[in-house]
C-alpha cells in the first residue's frame, strides 16, 4: 500500500479526538458489511504475554550423575 | 495487467438494460466485503456460476477486460500492499482498542476510503480467500517445501469503472440471451 495512504491516515488520526474516532468508526460500522475479519483473513491474534525463557534450565541428564545445566557447557552421551 | 473479470448478478430478463447500464454495484452491504464498488470474478469463470446459483430466479454473467495495475489495492498479488494494509489495520486496532476479530476487511477499506488519501491513489481492489485445497507440488523430492496451486478465488472490486475497458463488458451466460 502506498506510503501516501498510510501517512495521510496517521495524520488524520493523529488530529481528532477520541471521541471523534468512536463517532467515524461507529459510522463504518453502520454500513453493515460483513465478511471475514481481519483476523480471519491475515492470520492476526492478539498478542500473548510473552513467557521470559532462560536458556539455564534445569534438567536430569540419564548419562551424568546428578542435575546438567543446559547451557553451561555442551556434553556428549557418554560413550 | 489484464484480467478477465466475470460479472454475477440475478436473472430478472433485462440483460438489455444490463447491457448498457452494468456493471452494478453491490447491492448487499452485508456482502461487500471488499467495500462498496463492483464485484467480479477473476479469470475463473466456475466462482461466478457458484455465486449465481444462490439466485432463486436464476441469473445472468457479463464477462469484462479489467486492469489490475498501480491504482488497484492487490491483496492477492502484491506483498508491499498486503504488508502496507497491516499497518493501516494496526493504526486503526490500536486506536480504537479493538479486537483483531471485530473488524473487517471491508470496514478497514472503508474507512480510508472516507478518511485518508486511499480515493487519490487506489480505484479498485483485488482479494482472495481459498475455499479449496489446491495441489502441492514440491519443489524438491527431498524437501517439504512446495508449491500450492489451485484452489484459490480470487476478487476483483473496482471502485468506479475506470480500470475497466470500454466496450467489454458482454454478456455470456445463459445461452439463451445471447443472439
Amino acid at each position: 500500500m502506498k506510503s501516501l495512504v498510510i501517512e495521510s491516515l496517521k495524520q488524520h488520526l493523529n488530529a481528532i479526538s477520541d471521541e471523534e474516532f468512536a463517532a467515524q468508526w461507529a459510522e463504518i460500522k453502520a454500513l453493515g458489511i460483513e465478511g471475514p475479519s481481519v483476523a480471519e483473513y491475515f492470520g492476526l491474534r492478539k498478542k500473548e504475554p510473552s513467557i521470559e525463557m532462560t536458556s539455564r534450565i534445569l534438567v536430569q541428564s540419564p548419562f551424568v550423575q546428578g542435575p546438567i545445566i543446559q547451557g553451561d557447557y555442551n556434553y556428549s552421551h557418554a560413550a | 495487467m489484464r484480467i478477465t473479470g466475470y460479472h454475477t448478478l440475478e436473472d430478472r430478463d433485462n440483460v438489455e438494460e444490463i447491457e448498457e447500464h452494468g456493471p452494478y454495484k453491490c447491492t448487499r452491504l452485508r456482502k461487500s466485503w471488499l467495500g462498496v464498488g463492483y464485484y467480479f470474478w477473476d479469470t475463473e469463470i466456475k466462482w461466478a456460476h457458484r455465486w449465481g446459483e444462490s439466485y432463486d430466479s436464476g441469473y445472468v454473467i457479463y464477462k469484462a477486460q479489467l486492469n489490475v495495475d498501480d491504482k488497484t489495492l492487490d491483496l492477492f498479488g502484491r506483498i508491499g500492499d498486503r504488508n502496507g494494509f497491516l499497518r493501516t489495520i494496526e493504526e486503526l486496532v490500536n486506536r480504537g482498542k479493538f479486537d483483531y476479530e471485530s473488524v473487517t476487511v471491508g470496514d478497514v477499506i472503508e474507512y480510508l476510503k472516507k478518511y485518508s488519501k486511499f480515493l487519490e491513489e487506489y480505484n479498485s481492489v483485488r482479494a482472495s480467500d481459498k475455499p479449496e485445497n489446491g495441489v502441492n507440488i514440491k519443489f524438491s523430492g527431498n524437501r517439504g517445501e512446495g508449491l500450492n496451486l489451485g484452489g484459490d478465488r480470487v476478487q476483483v472490486c473496482l471502485i468506479d469503472k475506470t480500470n475497466m475497458l470500454n466496450d467489454t463488458f458482454e454478456l455470456i451466460y445463459p445461452k439463451k440471451y445471447i443472439i
